[in-house]
């Protein structure tokens, strides 16, 4: 279960006592970027990426991190990765403080946590054989590799070639002669060959077509069902997250605007953004979306204190613009069991769920 | 707007296009597709990549790469033959009569010119608008895509725009000429859900709006459902069915459409999906039967020796499966 209490000891979410043990653990984490104003210019805007995230995720469960464009979610994951510093807060993962590791804690953190990306075209390297691609996570940092080592080697990526379906005789192959699944097979054969803790999946199936998408989500459950291997999905399609996570966690511009256990947030979604998205989903009715919206341009014509999903939220306006939703941005509070939202008006959005499509009661 | 118009807008016939292979080899990627758009018509053609979808639409537009080419089969818009027409003429027939979105809004649009010189060329071009008539053209065209601002949009660059406010220009450019067809290419593949949920929604509005014909591009069948009334599987180069969405959706005939709604996750209490096992033929393959035989779980011995036609299942729903023929083994 994922505990998004706002900090330790407030215990607004306590874990179950069967949850296994923790693996990812984010505290109050927040991340800034610099920006500068034009290509010129010397003055610089700050971009709160990421602002006081408190998140966990448990051994061999999967967490979604869903979101649009610039919601945040894919800079979590590239801190949990190591490759973007944190701002404040802090970060655990298997135990290790990631703001604190260097050298070979570094390597070793690396290596309990690997990634499969979006686009299977851009992240192999078209001049490697796909056996030397899957084997390269294995020789990172040896400086020396003999004999045993090249057969323990062949051995390693003929047993994952096969564990992600494909022939063990196509190692000496190049990228170019697989499809899109494929590739995306042999990109999520490369992330289990340093046998990891930890698999962040970025957009894992968005550049795929829908009957290849089911191949590859099926081999994902599959696989964790098998290692026990625990996941962070990010995407903006809520039926991949749906299929693979436990549990869910939408962010918008930089918060987590709603968490819970998948089936809790999707039959009783409780913020009008996690509706919002609902009703995007291929087979809602539209009735949501076709719902009159603020007409607001930007942020900026809002006082600071507004609630920072005002500015699209149909359910402010449908609720006569009420003054709470621009004199204070609403925290996560409780709204079910291991569920919150951060929404002054969470049982109006209930009652909206219907527009989305989604059955009103569980 | 089922009635069809006397003389449709499209009108594909019998088109067969081929590619080169390595090899010296040509290889059919679109074998006798056939299929017509009336006046006010929508029609989704959908399949995988590799079905020869875009190859379709391509040929249409006379956009056909080098190595592909047209071997039969009659394209007419409005009744005129547009495979036998000069570049020349083809070139004013494309943005004026025909007008195309893409995938991709951020390669699309030109970064170094602002939105309104890109908008202006198309309403210069083909409505030839100046002065003041142009200034309150383009102010309308972005309220039509339901851009708010448009006075300000008009003086930005594409990257200050977001994906979904630069689709909807792409659509202001496409609908500049106040084209008969608009052809959409997986318009909303690069877009967020909610992004895309909303662009599709405009995309309805605006084709029940100015009445154009619109042949709609996509690998996802649930795209296509809610915006056109008429849907064309395609699978390995060939049109596998043809129907109404709502026949299609609620009674498919085609073992590969049944699977592809079986792709789709339906979220309960727990969310189920079924995928398709193995992959499609590749171009060139030689194969014998129907094509779809090597990954149907209704495969009989019937299909692996020769290809179904083209055949109707009652009220101008097609089928090219064996097994969904009146006397056919799959209910």
């Amino acid at each position: 279960m994922i505990a998004a209490a706002a900090a330790e000891g407030t215990g607004s979410v306590s874990p179950a006592p069967h949850d296994p043990p923790e693996l990812v653990r984010i505290r109050d984490l927040s991340v800034r970027f610099r920006t500068r104003r034009g290509a010129f210019s010397r003055t610089t805007d700050e971009v709160m990426a990421v602002d006081g995230v408190n998140l966990t995720i448990h051994q061999g469960r999967t967490l979604g991190l869903v979101g649009g464009t610039g919601s945040g979610k894919s800079t979590i994951a590239h801190v949990v990765m190591g490759m973007v510093g944190l701002t404040s807060g802090s970060v655990h993962v298997a135990g290790r403080d990631i703001s604190r590791i260097s050298g070979a804690e570094r390597l070793a953190h690396q290596r309990l946590v690997q990634v499969v990306l979006q686009d299977p075209y851009s992240s192999l390297n078209p001049r490697m054989t796909i056996g030397d691609i899957i084997a390269e996570p294995l020789t990172v940092g040896r400086l020396r590799m003999d004999a045993t080592a090249h057969r323990e080697r062949r051995s390693r990526v003929a047993e994952l070639l096969d564990v992600v379906g494909l022939p063990a005789n196509r190692a000496a192959r190049y990228p170019h002669q697989f499809s899109g699944g494929q590739r995306q097979r042999i990109a999520i054969a490369r992330a289990l060959a340093p046998r990891p803790r930890l698999i962040v999946l970025d957009e894992p199936t968005s550049a795929l077509d829908v009957s290849v998408r089911a191949q590859i989500l099926t081999l994902l459950k599959n696989l964790q069902d098998e290692l026990g291997v625990t996941y962070l999905v990010i995407s903006h399609d809520l039926v991949t997250v749906a299929y693979l996570a436990s549990e869910v966690a939408v962010m918008h511009l930089g918060r987590i605007v709603e968490v819970g256990p998948m089936a809790s947030l999707f039959r009783t979604p409780r913020h009008p953004y996690t509706l919002e998205l609902l009703a995007s989903m291929p087979g809602a009715s539209g009735a949501f979306l076709a719902q009159p919206r603020p007409s607001v341009p930007s942020a900026a014509s809002l006082p600071a204190t507004a609630c920072r999903y005002a500015i699209r939220c149909a359910l402010r306006t449908r609720l006569g613009d009420p003054e709470r939703c621009v004199e204070a941005d609403p925290a996560l509070r409780p709204v079910g069991s291991h569920h919150e939202a951060a929404c002054h008006f969470t049982d109006d959005a209930a009652d909206l769920a219907v527009l989305a499509d989604v059955e009103p009661t569980a | 707007m089922t009635d069809v118009a006397a003389t449709p807008i499209l009108e594909v016939i019998d088109l067969t296009v081929s590619v080169r292979i390595p090899g010296g080899r040509r290889a059919i990627v679109v074998d006798n597709v056939s299929f017509s758009i009336g006046a006010g018509g929508t029609l989704g053609l959908v399949g995988e990549s590799g079905s020869g979808k875009t190859m379709t639409s391509l040929a249409i537009m006379g956009l056909l790469p080098p190595a592909a080419q047209v071997e039969a089969g009659r394209i007419l818009l409005c009744g005129e033959n547009l495979l036998t027409k000069s570049s020349r003429d083809l070139q004013r027939i494309r943005g004026k009569r025909i007008a195309m979105v893409l995938q991709d809004p951020m390669t699309a649009l030109d970064p170094s010119f602002t939105i309104r010189s890109q908008l202006s060329e198309p309403l210069h071009q083909h409505r030839h608008l100046d002065g003041r008539q142009l200034d309150s053209a383009l102010v309308t065209a972005l309220e039509q895509v339901h851009l708010s601002g448009a006075k300000e949009r008009l003086r930005q660059y594409p990257h200050q725009l977001s994906g979904g406010m630069r689709q909807r220009v792409t659509s202001a450019i496409a609908l500049a000429g106040q084209p008969e067809l608009l052809i959409a290419d997986e318009p909303t593949t690069a877009l967020d859900s909610t992004t895309q949920a909303r662009y599709l929604l405009l995309l309805r509005e605006l084709q029940a709006a100015t009445g154009f014909a619109l042949l709609l591009v996509a690998h996802d069948l649930m795209v296509v459902r809610h915006v056109c009334e008429r849907v064309l599987v395609m699978y390995s180069s060939r049109v596998v069915e043809d129907g109404q969405v709502a026949q299609v959706f609620s009674r498919p005939q085609h073992p590969y459409t049944r699977a592809l709604l079986d792709a789709i996750p339906t979220i309960g209490d727990t969310v189920s999906l079924r995928s398709i096992e193995g992959q499609a033929p590749d171009i060139g393959d030689n194969l014998i039967g129907c094509r779809f035989a090597p990954r149907c779980p209704y495969a009989r011995d019937a299909c692996r020796t020769e290809e179904p036609d083209l055949t109707g299942r009652g009220s101008g729903h097609l089928a090219r499966c064996w097994g969904t023929e009146p006397e056919g083994w799959i209910t």
